[in-house]
């Protein structure tokens, strides 16, 4: 959805001055798109346009989590705070964001007790923030009723988190559908960490973490396109921002100098680069020091 | 002073937009039949000639569906997939291929564009409509 479309045109006029200026000293970040050479015959049509930034859904990060480490642990999920103290929506939309997560982890990890506990829960940060049109009785119902279908639950809660962007994008409440991808992200990472940690071992895990490189630069140009509360920005945004700066020790390493658009086994085409990701283990512990001191002041500070 | 005058512009940019809110919904994500929408639909107003893109990350292993579409009356959506270097991975060529199912060989960034061709009509300047793309994974 086009947000701020004006002040977004603005922002690029700037930002394609910049990537002029620096496009030699940096081609790989990713705002030298616009002054690439173009291949397809887009061409005639080429000039500097705004480009527009997704974040991966909470639930797709946790099922590329368990993938990676199936093991579940209680004592990872946010601690119980009493949403009613809630008087702010962005706060509210952040803690629904990390609740989501929460629950696609309990989905995944078959964990019906907690998965009917984080549904309320839910449910009621919903209510707060008028979605209950969207998130209500009905879906906890359904969610109930297919307790033991991990797949059909996944279905359920993943377009239902869909529909819950659309109505606040409807809305225009862009700032809330932000948060809860803030949120989102910020839990599935904390829950990515704990389980690098409890695992070193794992190195599934840790490129998880490591691979929120990519994911963490988008979420941050999001947010960017708004003007959150102060103490949201102070608590949140700033520290994304740092966490960026830690994530530049992971690095890129390609595999393979060719990028590919390929048909592998079963007609299923394959595309992109292949490359790993070099870090080391001081990196995760740097990246999971500062998720975890973030996630804390989300407890103490934010709610 | 000049602030005020944004207000306007501003007011008129949203309800532009907001003819486009539900587009999605209602023309796009039936496409996605089994896969799951995986973070945010993207949806714009598009007049000829124009192009709306955005950067999604993608996960390696995963199985993706890109589903896209458009107002009838702005012709025949160009869509397109790229690394952020423009190196092209796909391209429907205008045709009518509205969707695109793929794995990526790393998790990595990658740029989906709709673009809306020039049209020859006169007036078609006046012409604008809205496009939109889902991504949805399966499980």
């Amino acid at each position: 959805m086009a947000k701020r479309p004006l002040i977004n045109h603005m922002k690029y006029i700037y930002s394609s001055i910049c990537v002029l200026f620096f496009a030699c000293s940096s081609p790989d970040k990713p705002k030298t798109i616009s002054v690439e050479t173009p291949i397809s015959k887009e061409t005639n049509h080429e000039k500097i346009e705004a480009i527009y930034y997704g974040v991966p859904s909470p639930m797709e990060t946790t099922i590329i989590l368990k993938n990676n480490c199936p093991i579940f642990s209680n004592d990872v999920l946010f601690p119980d705070i009493i949403s009613g103290h809630l008087n702010n929506k962005q706060s509210t939309a952040i803690l629904l964001g990390i609740i989501s997560a929460d629950l696609n982890y309990a989905i995944l990890s078959d964990r019906p007790h907690e998965t009917s506990i984080l549904m309320n829960k839910v449910i009621n940060l919903a209510k707060l923030l008028h979605l209950d049109a969207v998130v209500n009785e009905n879906i906890k119902q359904r969610v109930e009723n297919n307790l033991s279908n991990k797949d059909s639950m996944q279905i359920i809660i993943g377009n239902t988190f869909w529909e819950i962007e659309n109505k606040l994008k409807q809305d225009e409440n862009y700032k809330s559908s932000a948060m809860i991808i803030t949120g989102g992200w910020l839990e599935g990472i904390y829950l990515a960490c704990k389980m690098a940690k409890l695992y070193p071992e794992n190195h599934g895990i840790n490129n998880v973490v490591a691979e929120q490189k990519f994911v963490l630069e988008n979420l941050i140009e999001l947010n960017s396109e708004f003007k959150f509360d102060e103490h949201i920005h102070e608590l949140i945004i700033n520290d994304l921002i740092k966490l960026k700066s830690i994530y530049e020790n992971v690095t890129i390493e390609y595999t393979n100098p060719k990028s590919t658009s390929e048909e592998e086994n079963s007609n299923e085409i394959v595309i992109g680069n292949y490359f790993n990701l070099k870090f080391d283990v001081q990196d995760i512990e740097k990246i999971d020091n500062l998720v975890n001191e973030l996630r804390n002041k989300v407890i103490t500070q934010l709610l | 002073m000049r602030y005020l005058l944004l207000i306007p512009l501003l007011a008129l940019s949203f309800s532009l937009s907001a003819q486009c809110r539900k587009f999605a919904k209602e023309n796009c994500k039936e496409s996605l039949q089994n896969y799951i929408p995986s973070g945010q639909s993207n949806t714009a107003e598009l007049k000829p000639g124009e192009r709306y893109q955005f950067m999604v990350t993608f996960y390696k292993g995963q199985h993706y569906r890109v589903v896209t579409c458009s107002d009838p009356k702005l012709g025949n959506l160009q869509f397109t997939i790229r690394n952020a270097k423009r190196q092209l991975y796909y391209d429907n060529e205008g045709n009518e291929n509205r969707t695109f199912d793929f794995k990526v060989a790393s998790t990595q960034q990658l740029v989906i564009s709709l673009l809306i061709p020039k049209s020859a009509e006169a007036n078609s300047d006046e012409l604008m409509g809205c496009v939109s793309a889902i991504v949805g994974f399966r499980l």
